[in-house]
């Protein structure tokens, strides 16, 4: 399955200040308010969704900004809905597993795939 | 580190679980019933083509019921996409954690089972009939029925995904509908999803792609004769899909000397993430 060399562990990777948070750049909710348009609307309806506005304030970050993982889409406000519109209904609907079991599931899929997130 | 091990820690309000399960789930002190199921997760997510349906008996054995092994499958899939995405885009960490640490060495992580017998569909749930044709009778003509009808155990997460995928399929400016068939192709191929292969058929004939082209790259080999530049992308595609964890700046920045924007980069990652999400879903799921 894998035909790399491997390293021996994958670093993480973590914010210091002034350093970029990702490869891309990246648009917050700040920003996107203050242009307006596409990205804003797709900020504002995931911020007053359902799903969003029950979620544990676990999920909310240190600055209040969108999490690293959802502005990693924001240069693509609709790829952005497309991604992140199937997660209320699979994490966070009346269908869906027990928080505690999700988060189990979550954590060994991230580890399997020795992901930080 | 782990995000999601600290959202365990609040969920499970139990720091030393969480803890645990970040190290070693084998480990954790896990009832046998959810032992099988992140067993079963893990699977899903090194090599989906290893679960069949005897998988899915052995949860019910274990007690689980039809509709949460497929919120298992649909969960895990969704975050197969999201860890791609994640570095991918190589996001950085930004939680504060109070669970230490615990680097996973790649040559300890169990490695993939190997098939004996080869994959068995006996065993996989059948979709309830109203509830597929519900989610079905909507679908444009060409598009997987099967798919979303293994996914219309949760009819709001088929029609998303429903959604999802005709747009990671359709093709924008910088990379058109035929290069994303053909990085489809060869990613079911690395993913060993032959239904997958089969639901691309018809694109790939419509967009011109010869049978021969077809076949090549559902081996998940990039046929000879492929451009430099496009072989470094069926290269990344490889890496995001098989060892994500690997994708680094340079990768970001060989697109952009290619004349590539940020957005266009972030297109391709979101593709290829997605497409782990598919392949989950339809080899989890037994479409």
């Amino acid at each position: 399955m894998h035909d790399e060399a491997l390293p021996a562990i994958a670093p993480p990777r973590v914010v210091k200040a002034g350093e970029p948070q990702g490869f891309l750049r990246m648009i917050g909710f700040a920003e996107a308010m203050a242009e307006g348009g596409e990205l804003a609307e797709t900020y504002r309806a995931m911020r007053s969704g359902a799903s969003t506005s029950s979620r544990p304030s676990v999920y909310n970050t240190p600055g209040g900004d969108a999490a690293n993982i959802v502005r990693c889409h924001s240069l693509d406000p609709e790829g952005m809905r497309a991604g992140f519109g199937i997660s209320g209904p699979i994490h966070w609907s009346e269908r869906s597993l027990p928080w505690r079991l999700r988060e189990l599931i979550n954590t060994v899929t991230s580890q399997a795939n020795n992901c930080f997130y | 580190m782990s995000a999601h091990a600290e959202f365990l820690r609040v969920a499970a309000e139990d720091e030393a679980l969480a803890a645990r399960v970040k190290r070693d789930f084998r480990k954790a002190g896990l009832p046998p019933h959810e032992h099988a199921l992140l067993e079963f997760v893990e699977t899903l997510t090194l090599a989906p083509w290893e679960i069949g349906g005897a998988d899915w008996n052995r949860l019910r054995g274990h007690g689980w019921k039809d509709v949460e092994i497929a919120h298992a499958v649909l969960g895990s899939a969704h975050f197969n996409y999201l860890n791609r995405m994640a570095d991918g885009t190589g996001i950085r960490f930004e939680y504060s954690t109070a669970i230490e640490t615990y680097p996973v060495p790649l040559a300890e992580r169990a490695p993939p089972r190997e098939s004996t017998t080869g994959r068995d569909d006996a065993g996989f749930p059948r979709p309830d009939p109203v509830a597929a044709a519900a989610i079905v009778q909507d679908l444009p003509s060409g598009e997987p029925a099967a798919l979303f009808a293994a996914i219309s155990v949760n009819p709001e997460a088929a029609r998303g995904a429903a959604a999802w995928r005709r747009y990671h399929l359709r093709g924008s400016e910088r990379f058109g509908e035929r290069d994303r068939i053909r990085i489809a192709l060869y990613v079911a191929g690395l993913d060993r999803c032959p239904a997958a292969v089969e639901w691309l058929r018809g694109a790939a004939d419509r967009s011109g792609i010869a049978a021969a082209e077809v076949a090549t790259l559902a081996e998940g080999e990039v046929p000879a004769g492929t451009g430099a530049f496009d072989r470094f992308l069926f290269e990344h595609a490889r890496r995001l899909t098989q060892s994500p964890w690997l994708a680094a700046q340079e990768h970001v920045d060989r697109m952009r000397a290619e004349g590539w924007t940020d957005r266009d980069v972030l297109r391709f990652t979101m593709l290829v993430a997605y497409l782990s999400f598919e392949h989950r879903a339809a080899l989890g799921l037994g479409a």
